[in-house]
């Protein structure tokens, strides 16, 4: 019997392989006719025989008992001397055979001719594969004739397929495959096929050779009960499971969204979210201006139903315009152009843009005297929500206004208004770091420390003017305190950022709610509290982090990814919260570490104009700088990077830190400080070039 | 399978008769044997013939002819069959028991008809040609 | 050889046993009867192993040897082989199936069946001659036949009942028949079974059946045990009586009539439909 069946089984695959070929030649034609003429067969291909393969599947299983039916010599074949179980055996096995051959030569295929995708991944498609054998096995006797049973089926595999479709909730989008839910489903899946299959063999033991559709009924019936039922029980525990909650990971953190609900002129951060308001308004009387920025303040207000109507992308409108003149008016000085640039300063380049400098100051008038009074103000509160989708400032428009009013320092200094230059990049500077210190998000947060380094580059660069007089010196000194992470550090920004993806979790405001079963599984499979600790432990790191200087830091910096990478890691990560899991890997989290980085930048920079301001004010001329620099107060201080003191390269004429390489490059300037390089702050020394040690010009 | 040397004898089963079908067979051979159908050391018909001839049971057959060994009217020979016993002094008794026989069922039958026995016997001296 | 103990067998909708015993024993030839749709092929099927009976055992005897089933052959007119294969395919997966060595057939050359026609094209009784031919292969020591003879024409109903007293004689095969037209059987069969409610309500050895069931005529109608069946005819009853012993009647005056095969099962069967 088991010749016969071999024979049997191999009919069917030969003329599948005959089948396959005419139907992708003709369906190829007609792809290439109808739909496009470019079409790429090797796109074609892999499809097609995928389709074929579960096709092939399909077929196989259902086609079980088809020369019995065929030719009703069912009688006939239980009547040989075989046992049932035997005979199923010997009819099973070919079979089998028949689908591991295929699937190995798929997978050989699939090796040869690259690319050539398997939708899903290896484990759906083997899931898929074998389900659909096994299903269509257990379904093969549902009726005498072929043609209904194979209708039977296909019915049942897509009510299926929809039910898959839908859990999976990608049934609009076509990019189903490679998502961790999916291989779960399609797992379960063959669990469900598996027992189908079982139930089938055990009943048709007993099976009668006269209603056949019952065998299959009896067989869904044993599914159900011996897998339904432990799995529903597996299902309620699994919901319970999910329903104990992990405690709040952080309930100190919290930061009530501002303070008083008056529209606050005192306020600094006021005139930042005014800053890029319409020119033709005066923000400080414009009742309507008012208002808006009142309404964010107010805690009472409903700021989830305001967010909406904000006119957010307004302000940005009618700023585009201004940006676009400036970038007319800067083309040509590349150094100028980019806002996000906050590199060292060549005096050079500002001197000689002056024309187009002050061109743009006359068109920037109205934002520099917001600015002004945005500088002149004690305190400084931030408006920023710590929430979802929270309106923001127009760091750009800051960006902006800030380095021109950085430029116009550096021109008035080498006009010889040194003075007004001291007054303006003090002025600046100190509005700055209680800007930094008072800022919450994060973003807001950066682009503060961004311009303040950009401010202390101006002040290094006005250093280094020639006639640059020693009150200059002095003021720096006096007006710029020694830095620490106290006031530079990030720690409010960080947990103003945890606290916005807390909200994000709370109020549900991700796209798995905008689907009905997205809700149902969130509300079942979503731990609140447990998702936001995935958030916040790479927070809480960044900050006890941020306490140690980096030369004692133990860790490298690639494992930052590994550490807070995907929270869906393990063969188990489904178990618990996975829906909490996979809604915190799509929220990404930007590299803590870096913005730690920054911090001691600042502090560093901050250390090394002090000691070059002191430097300047100490130098007589004669002696050695290795020397004088022992004598200075601020050179005392260590740099956090090496834990030592910093370090002078006088071939070069550069104070430097090591930077976050931790290398002492000896002063090689770097852009990507976090690879390779140091920080480094030109200094120039009044020498003469024949007497102690190396004095040429600092390197720009 | 043609047989040569084997004679067969007139069977007529009647499954309607009182009779088993193995003393039908068993009546059917003695009628042959008393009547001279069969004589001294004829082989009968093979079972296998036999059975053939009139779809009866092989069994039943050998019953019979094993009976009639028994009684004294055939004897077997180990693969060759049965053979009609030499018995000569019992001949005449099976033939008044047959004759005997057929008197019981004449006499019944005409019974039947609703003759008594006086009137059957003077109609039987009355029209002995009829008879013959 | 084979012992049916308390068996117990439905269809989906239909309860066709529920506590029934038989017993088929070594070289006897059987006729299972009774009313159409009682079982009968049913019966066949349970006894050849193609259904499983849902309680209850049968046991086969060991006589049979290892494999019971392969010593136990059942021969239907609803069977169908493969009927797109050949002859010499069909004889080549049935041996090769039951592990048959040789495979020679002289009742295949008595019918003229040759190994390149094609099975569909036989004719029902060809096909059941050649299934025949397939299944005395194995030498089997029980014979079960449902209902074939109607389908052959008059040779091959010849070499089929030939074939079936040489394997009597021969084997000591056990037949069991079901057949409703007792006259072709009736002189091969040596017990009858007929079934009733799904029990047996006749098992009797035919010669002893034909002894005591006779048909009484009177003229008043004898009510009493044994009548199985009465009917009026004219100005008498005739009554079919089992058993019938001689004074059964009383003092009445009565005929008594021997009666075939066909008669006492219609009698006993007469209850059912009235």
């Amino acid at each position: 019997m088991l010749r016969k069946e071999i024979s049997d089984t191999l009919k069917l695959s030969v003329g599948t392989v005959f089948v396959f070929f005419i139907v992708v030649a003709y369906a190829f034609l007609l792809v290439r006719l109808v739909v496009d003429a470019e079409f790429p067969f090797s796109e074609f291909l892999p499809l097609m025989v995928f389709i074929t393969m579960l096709g092939f599947s399909f077929y196989l299983g259902i086609s079980l008992f088809a020369e019995e039916k065929n030719q009703r010599a069912f009688e006939y074949l239980l009547s040989l001397r075989f046992t049932r179980t035997r005979l199923l055996w010997n009819k099973l096995l070919p079979r089998f055979v028949a689908l591991s051959a295929a699937a190995v030569l798929y997978h050989i295929l699939s090796l040869f001719l690259r690319p050539f995708p398997v939708p899903g991944g290896w484990i759906v498609f083997l899931a898929v594969y074998m389900s659909l054998f096994l299903a269509a096995v257990s379904m093969s006797l549902v009726h005498r004739s072929h043609i209904t049973t194979m209708v039977y089926a296909l019915a049942l595999f897509m009510i299926t397929y929809a039910i898959f479709a839908l859990f999976t909730m990608q049934f609009q989008e076509l990019d189903l495959w490679g998502h961790a839910e999916v291989k779960f489903v399609a797992v379960c899946l063959f669990l469900v096929a598996a027992t189908a299959f079982i139930g089938f063999c055990l009943h048709f033991r007993r099976m009668d050779l006269g209603n056949m559709t019952r065998l299959f009924l009896r067989s869904v019936g044993s599914a159900a009960r011996y897998l339904g039922l432990p799995l529903l029980v597996l299902l309620i525990a699994w919901i319970v499971l999910n329903r104990f909650d992990a405690r709040d990971p952080a309930p100190g953190w919290t930061m009530t969204p501002s303070g008083s609900p008056q529209a606050d002129q005192d306020n600094g951060f006021w005139h930042l979210w005014t800053l890029s308001e319409r020119p033709d308004l005066d923000v400080e009387s414009d009742q309507q201006v008012i208002l808006k920025y009142r309404r964010l303040l107010d805690p009472r207000f409903d700021l989830d139903r305001y967010v909406e109507h904000y006119e957010y992308w307004t302000n940005k409108a009618t700023y585009r315009d201004y940006a676009k003149k400036r970038n007319t008016i800067l083309k040509g000085h590349a150094d100028l152009l980019s806002p996000w640039d906050i590199r060292p300063y060549r005096s050079t380049a500002i001197t000689t843009a002056r024309e187009a400098i002050l061109r743009l100051r006359r068109e920037s008038a109205v934002y520099l005297d917001r600015y002004d009074r945005m500088l002149g103000c004690d305190r400084f509160e931030d408006l920023t929500a710590p929430r979802f989708k929270s309106p923001l400032p127009n760091l750009l428009a800051w960006m902006h206004i800030a380095k021109l009013y950085n430029w116009l320092a550096i021109l008035a200094a080498a006009d010889g208004r040194w003075e007004e230059a001291e007054a303006k990049l003090l002025a600046h500077s100190e509005c700055l770091r209680k800007a930094v210190t008072h800022s919450r998000l994060l973003l807001v947060h950066l682009v503060a420390k961004g311009i303040l380094a950009d401010t202390l580059n101006t002040l290094a660069v006005v250093m280094n003017l020639e006639g640059c007089p020693e009150r200059f010196f002095r003021a720096i000194l006096g007006r710029i305190p020694e830095a620490n992470i106290a006031a530079l550090g990030s720690e409010t920004a960080f947990k103003a950022d945890y606290l916005a993806f807390a909200d994000y979790i709370e109020k549900r405001h991700f796209s798995l709610s905008d689907h009905w079963l997205g809700r149902l599984l969130g509300a079942l499979f979503l731990q609140e509290n447990r998702t936001k600790g995935y958030l916040h432990r790479p927070y809480a790191d960044a900050i006890a982090l941020e306490k140690i200087p980096p030369h004692r830091w133990k860790t490298n910096a690639a494992d930052w990814g590994k550490r807070y990478g995907r929270s869906r890691q393990g063969l188990l990560w489904w178990i618990q919260n996975p829906v909490g899991k996979s809604v915190a890997d799509t929220a990404a989290i930007t590299n803590l570490r870096s913005v730690v980085h920054k911090s001691y930048n600042l502090i560093a920079i901050v250390d090394l104009l002090r000691i070059s301001a002191e430097f300047r004010l100490r130098d007589d001329g004669t002696t050695p700088v290795e020397t004088l620099l022992e004598d200075l107060t601020a050179y005392r201080r260590k740099d956090p990077y090496s834990g030592r003191s910093y370090g002078w390269n006088g071939e070069r004429g550069v104070l430097y830190s090591h930077g976050p390489d931790l290398d002492d490059d000896r002063g090689l300037r770097s852009y990507l400080p976090d690879r390779d390089g140091d920080l480094i702050l030109p200094v120039r020394l009044q020498r003469d070039p024949g007497r102690g040690g190396a004095n040429p010009a600092p390197e720009e | 399978m043609k047989e040569t040397k084997t004679k067969a004898f007139d069977l007529t089963i009647n499954v309607k008769s009182a009779l088993p079908i193995y003393e039908q067979i068993k009546a059917a051979v003695r009628l042959a044997v008393v009547s001279g159908g069969l004589k001294e050391d004829d082989q009968l018909i093979s079972v296998r013939n036999l059975a053939s001839r009139h779809k009866i049971n092989p069994l039943t057959i050998l019953k019979a002819y094993n009976q009639l060994e028994t009684e004294g009217l055939l004897y077997s020979r180990r693969g060759s069959g049965f053979f009609v016993q030499r018995r000569k002094s019992t001949l005449s008794a099976e033939k008044d028991a047959l004759l005997n026989r057929l008197f019981d069922d004449f006499l019944r039958n005409a019974n039947r008809l609703g003759f008594s026995k006086a009137e059957v016997i003077r109609r039987l001296r009355r029209n002995p040609g009829r008879n013959s | 050889m084979i012992a049916m103990d308390r068996i117990a067998f439905s269809y989906p909708r239909r309860e066709i046993f529920n506590d029934f015993s038989l017993d088929i024993r070594a070289g006897e030839a059987t006729l299972i009867t009774g009313v159409n749709g009682e079982g009968k092929t049913t019966l066949l099927r349970l006894m050849a192993g193609i259904l499983l009976p849902q309680r209850g055992t049968i046991v086969y005897d060991r006589a049979l040897g290892p494999e019971p089933r392969a010593k136990i052959a059942l021969i239907s007119d609803q069977m169908n082989l493969y009927e797109d294969m050949s002859l010499a395919e069909a004889i080549r997966f049935h041996t090769t199936t039951c592990g048959i060595q040789a495979f020679d057939s002289p009742l295949l050359r008595k019918a003229g069946l040759t190994g390149t026609q094609k099975i569909r094209r036989l004719s029902k009784g060809q096909k059941l001659i050649f299934h025949l031919a397939l299944l005395l292969a194995s030498q089997p020591q029980v014979l079960l036949i449902d209902e074939v003879i109607h389908s052959m024409d008059v040779v091959l109903r010849e070499l089929f009942l030939d074939t079936l007293l040489d394997m009597i004689q021969d084997r000591r095969v056990s037949l069991v028949m079901v057949n409703l037209n007792y006259h072709e059987i009736e002189t091969i069969i040596e017990r009858v079974v007929l079934i009733q409610n799904g029990r047996v309500a006749v098992d009797e050895g035919l010669d002893a059946l034909k002894d005591g069931a006779k048909r009484v005529d009177c003229r008043e109608k004898i009510p009493g045990d044994g009548v199985i069946h009465a009917t009026r005819l004219g100005d008498h009853y005739e009554h079919i009586v089992y058993p019938y012993r001689p004074g059964w009647e009383g003092d009445r005056q009565i005929t008594v009539h021997s009666l075939n095969l066909h008669e006492i099962v219609r009698a006993f069967m007469g209850g059912f439909y009235a």
